[in-house]
């Protein structure tokens, strides 16, 4: 299995990113995105963001997986998400990290204001069309963390 | 992190079990939790069988050990794999972890002779947790919340099963 850390490869173009995969042979993938914020040091809102962020992006992984396997750690702890998945379509895997890196690493905030347009729009679409989100244990906790709105 | 493997513990008197966490001496733990499937139940009905009957029991594991934990994660393995989901708790009073856990390999397994009345028990308490489950409509970070990720699995595997 080949451990994967989301933000060791910032540097990577997705063609570099194609070319480390096909190096390295392998179908199985321990993916590692670090974590940022715990409550409550971090104000709600930005443990929210973070489960949701990590929910649409492991789901992107799960959707080019024949096995997905996921942790959903304590909101108040920093210890990193994780999933593990196999795939054997390195273009595709290549492709999928690097939209992630973009979203979440890229210094250009048009990078990750797309990112999270594609993630409501993800979302949205799963409950319009009935479908079970692979990473809902992230998302739930996501939820649960929005501050309600002040009266 | 010390590592209990419920499937060892289920003949473990309260005891013995207290005396295993006291010598672990140790406040993070990782719970695994049984995998009810086999091997030879690939590609039967049991399969399908035993990976609801597993969301089902360890729904209410998760649940008992959040409300006692200081911090709970979860691993959900992918269904189709022969891998157990497991909790990782932070807990520092092991009186009350004793208490849970025996409550819990108590009310889970089959010991029926030498523990009927901790097993009904279970039972009632497992089935109020699941009623509970259909009624919930939590917005706080709560046992609901922590389990989800199995409660989704589950749902959707009624969903499959047509029930």
């Amino acid at each position: 299995m080949l451990t994967i850390k989301i933000s060791e490869f910032t540097e990577y173009t997705e063609s570099g990113l194609k070319e480390y995969l096909d190096i390295q042979n392998e179908t199985d993938f321990k993916i590692i995105i670090r974590k940022e914020c715990n409550f409550p040091e971090y104000p709600k809102i930005n443990i929210a963001n973070e489960y949701h962020l990590v929910a649409y992006s492991f789901s992107l992984l799960a959707d080019i997986s024949t096995v997905f396997s996921y942790f959903i750690p304590s909101p108040y702890l920093k210890k990193a998400f994780f999933c593990i998945i196999s795939t054997s379509n390195m273009g595709l895997m290549a492709e999928t990290l690097f939209t992630i890196i973009k979203g979440l690493y890229f210094p250009d905030p048009v990078f990750f204001e797309l990112f999270k347009d594609n993630m409501n729009q993800y979302f949205e679409k799963l409950k319009n069309d009935n479908k079970y989100c692979r990473t809902a244990g992230l998302l739930e906790i996501g939820n649960a963390f929005i501050p309600e709105p002040d009266l | 992190m010390t590592t209990i493997n419920l499937k060892d513990l289920w003949d473990t008197e309260k005891n013995e079990i207290y005396q295993i966490l006291l010598n672990a001496n140790d406040v993070e733990f990782n719970i695994i939790t049984e995998c009810y499937r086999s091997e030879k139940d690939k590609g039967t009905s049991d399969w399908s069988f035993f990976v609801g009957l597993e969301y089902y029991d360890t729904l209410y594991i998760g649940h008992e050990l959040f409300s006692i934990a200081e911090t709970f994660a979860v691993y959900i393995p992918d269904t189709n794999m022969l891998e157990s989901i497991r909790f990782e708790i932070t807990i520092r009073d092991m009186v009350l972890f004793t208490e849970y856990l025996y409550y819990l390999l108590k009310g889970n397994s089959l010991d029926k002779i030498n523990h009927p009345e901790k097993q009904t028990d279970f039972l009632i308490l497992k089935q109020q947790f699941h009623d509970d489950i259909l009624n919930n409509k939590a917005v706080t970070y709560n046992s609901f919340t922590a389990v989800h990720g199995i409660l989704n699995l589950y749902n959707e595997w009624c969903d499959k099963s047509s029930l």
